[in-house]
């Protein structure tokens, strides 16, 4: 067992396979004791975080194989990667409820599993935020994400005359 | 860690520190160094956003920049362009971002950067400007499609424009009755008016609904209309309209009290030579200048603002030497004491030399028409004066840039509504141009000897005139000056054995069939597309004035040809035979042909009383014999305009159809 901490002091103890979906504490935990301080993740989100490891782990009891954690600590955008489909349906149909959060829950998510490595996590939030932003206008982008507009109208309108084959579903 | 969760994950042997501060925040680890790296590095990582971070409530602020770029890179083009203008942080990170740039070469290997040369931003707006038309040709090509189609007036229509979004139909003077009919009931009576009106109506092109309409208060015909985002123009055969499209509604009629208070100003033409900072565009004939507010200027003499400089750092703009140039700010010029000129844009680069200059971004805000109607008294433009008005074009898109040069202050209206002017294409060979708020015609150039069908602007101020003896002319917008001038071989030269003599090919080919219908013209490739009576579509090339290709792609007449303003690729062709055609712009081979089917795959409405009929289009073989298809199923296009993936075409009947090109899929 592997003993995790969150930044607000949460202890939380987890299986070897568990912890091990994310690469960081894969690459500690080899030559280090077993309790990892994470003080850049609230206990909220490392619970959820947890969750998404647990039934993982459970599913693909595959160790993650040497050469992509070796690639992915040698670049340091470990992201950047297409993510490769999760054939089993049901995991992927698990995964769609669980990424079924308001906006923030899922930044909140996304950096931490980016901050833990954890490949699959980053990428399954990242989509979900790329679907809540497809097909939207602007100005619906800017209420659902709280985005607060900092162009001038005349500066906004060049930009869609500029492109303006790209604004063409009013 | 609140209750609810504690239950729920209690096989996590979850000790929460409720904020008491336990030792277990602070513990040190002392393991190797594979450990401590580690534990620094999340300090580090946690140091400056940590405290906050912990509060939750994340913002998609909080996202670096290289996870917003692989949220990004799972969006298609149109996303992205759209999330470009969201925010300046997010628009930075689609068009300057290189990681952004490796992310499109990877996931489209096809098409490739061309312009690596340009700054990065340029090119990358090209670049997904080429994708999309890429992928509009395509669907275009594939010429798998599905029409919506539904009764958009009371009476025919037959021109239509579409643009951003938004449908214009309306009807013409080509078409006998503009009337539409209306019934009140009155009492035991029913009063039947019938008032002549024209209305032109404004449609969603994704949903169909009906949005607005403008009419026309008098009894007047519509000879042509355009619009863009802030105003409609119309040409009616006795004036000009201009409708604004936003905010507070009103007509505005063209007459000769329009230069009132506000809108005009007289500028004694000394200050031009002077060293002031007041010397900015005014055209050499004129004495006055008009600046309706709608048009930015631009400078590279920062010395000239006023104290509201504000510093911005979005645009660049292309200048006439194909030098980029950033505009670093904006703020408010007072060449006179009498005028103020708002929005002046701050371009270091922009060199004094740099004459006509072309800039891409242009501003625009909306024309500054008078609020108060009542304010406004009608002018006729007396066009009844002349001979039959056959066309007209207007500069609505066109960036129209005039400059002026004086002791480093350069100042060029940037937007095209400055100086605004309709052009029109007259029976007797001449074309007029009008100021369009002052009404008044300021210049007449003979083009033709006989009637002047169509009308094309370049973006370099070039009249092209087309007349019926198929013939185009390139006459300047300035001065008058014919340029150009060129002939089409409408009579394809291997039917006929070379020593029949040009007089005899007239007599053959009467001038009437040779006659050129409408034109289009490409500012992306210089390339001019016509249609002529007879059923050739030409295409010329305006910078050498050579014939690119002539095809004759249909029987009977064309009526109408337009294409995509980007897009260098495919053009769209309809006709009296009713098949809508897309030829290839480069060659003139016919890439699709396609007809609607007549039944109908399900009607939604759109909205209470408007119904909108889904139905397929046919895509016929190449050399299909059209006499097999009935003419219920192909009703003349009278009118076409294309936007992305869609087209919309007017048929001279009630109903207005979009045919929606589809991909792939």
């Amino acid at each position: 067992m592997i003993k995790l901490v969150s930044g607000d002091g949460a202890e939380f103890e987890v299986e070897e396979e568990v912890a091990f979906q994310s690469k960081i504490i894969k690459d500690i935990v080899a030559d280090a004791d077993d309790v990892i301080p994470l003080p850049t993740v609230s206990s909220k989100v490392l619970i959820q975080v947890i969750e998404y490891c647990r039934k993982h782990a459970a599913v693909n009891s595959f160790p993650l194989s040497p050469s992509s954690s070796a690639a992915a600590a040698a670049s340091s955008s470990s992201s950047i990667s297409y993510s490769k489909p999760v054939s089993d349906p049901a995991l992927r149909a698990w995964d769609n409820e669980f990424v079924k959060l308001n906006n923030s829950s899922l930044f909140d998510i996304v950096i931490a599993a980016n901050y833990l490595d954890i490949e699959e996590l980053v990428d399954l939030v990242l989509e979900t935020v790329a679907d809540r932003i497809k097909g939207k206008q602007a100005q619906e982008i800017r209420r659902q994400f709280n985005i607060e507009n900092d162009f001038t109208p005349e500066e906004e309108e060049a930009l869609r005359r500029e492109n303006s084959w790209a604004f063409q579903n009013n | 860690m609140d209750a609810s969760h504690r239950g729920r994950y209690s096989d996590f042997d979850a000790r929460a520190g409720g904020g008491g501060g336990k030792s277990n925040l602070t513990i040190e680890p002392s393991g190797s160094d594979g450990h401590r790296g580690f534990a620094a590095e999340s300090r580090g990582s946690g140091g400056s956003g940590g405290k906050r971070s912990l509060t939750g409530s994340r913002s998609i602020y909080s996202l670096d920049v290289d996870l917003l770029c692989t949220i990004f890179s799972l969006l298609d083009h149109f996303d992205l362009v759209r999330c470009s203008v969201v925010c300046k942080a997010w628009y930075h990170v689609v068009y300057t971002s290189s990681l952004m740039r490796d992310l499109y070469e990877k996931r489209n290997s096809c098409i490739k950067l061309t312009a690596k040369s340009l700054p990065l931003e340029i090119s990358t707006k090209l670049y997904l400007g080429e994708l999309a038309m890429e992928e509009h040709k395509l669907s275009f090509r594939r010429a798998s499609a599905k029409v919506d189609q539904w009764n958009g007036h009371h009476t025919r229509v037959n021109i239509c424009r579409m643009k951003r979004g938004v449908v214009l139909s309306g009807v013409g003077d080509k078409v006998l009755s503009s009337s539409e009919e209306v019934w009140l009931g009155f009492g035991n009576f029913l009063l039947i008016f019938f008032v002549l009106l024209t209305v032109l109506r404004l449609w969603s092109a994704k949903s169909c609904k009906y949005m607005d309409e403008y009419i026309i208060p008098e009894t007047d015909k519509l000879v042509d209309y355009e619009f863009d985002e802030n105003k409609i123009v119309g040409l009616t055969n006795s004036k000009l309209c201009i409708w604004r499209r936003h905010g507070q509604r009103g007509i505005f009629q063209s007459h000769e009290g329009v230069f009132t208070r506000g809108l005009c100003m007289s500028i004694p033409s000394v200050t031009i030579a002077s060293s002031s900072p007041s010397a900015f565009a005014v055209p050499r004939d004129k004495s006055w200048m008009l600046n309706f507010g709608a048009s930015a200027h631009i400078t590279s003499n920062k010395s000239i603002f006023s104290s509201s400089f504000v510093p911005s750092s979005l645009f660049l703009v292309r200048l006439a030497n194909d030098t980029y140039s950033s505009i670093t700010g904006r703020g408010i010029v007072g060449p006179t004491a009498n005028i103020t000129l708002d929005i002046i844009l701050f371009a270091p680069k922009f060199s004094v030399y740099t004459r006509r200059a072309r800039l891409e971004p242009d501003s625009c805000s909306s024309p500054h028409i008078p609020a108060d109607p009542n304010a406004l008294r009608p002018f006729d433009i007396d066009l009844r004066l002349f001979v039959k008005v056959l066309t007209v074009v207007m500069h609505t898109t066109n960036t129209r840039c005039l400059t002026s040069t004086c002791n480093g202050t350069c100042l060029v209206p940037l937007s095209s509504y400055i100086d605004p002017e309709a052009v029109i294409g007259c029976e007797d060979g001449r074309v007029r141009v009008f100021d369009m708020y002052s009404g008044k015609c300021s210049r007449i150039f003979r083009v033709h000897s006989g009637p002047v069908t169509c009308l094309a602007l370049t973006d370099d101020q070039l009249i092209i005139g087309g007349s019926t003896f198929g013939n185009i002319a390139v006459v300047d917008l300035t001065s008058g000056e014919r340029l150009a001038f060129a002939r089409s071989n409408y009579c394809p030269t291997g039917d006929l054995p070379a020593n029949v003599k040009s007089s005899q090919i007239i007599s053959i080919f009467p001038p009437s069939d040779a006659g050129l219908k409408t034109l289009s013209y490409n500012m992306n490739s210089h390339l001019l597309f016509a249609g002529s009576t007879s059923g050739y579509a030409h295409c010329w090339d305006i910078r050498t004035m050579r014939s690119v290709w002539e095809t004759r792609v249909s029987p009977n007449v064309i009526y109408t040809v337009h294409h995509l303003s980007i897009d260098t690729s495919t053009l769209a062709v309809g006709g009296l035979d009713g098949v809508l055609r897309i030829l290839d712009q480069r060659t003139g081979e016919i890439l699709s042909s396609l007809v609607m089917d007549d039944a109908a795959i399900s009607i939604k409405s759109a909205n209470d009383n408007q119904k909108v009929s889904e139905k397929k289009a046919r895509s016929l073989p190449q050399n299909a014999c059209l006499y097999n298809v009935p003419r219920s199923l192909r009703p003349p296009i009278t009118c076409l305009s294309v936007g992305m993936k869609k087209i919309v075409t007017t048929h001279n009947e009630k109903f207005i159809r979009i045919w929606r090109f589809q991909d792939n899929i």
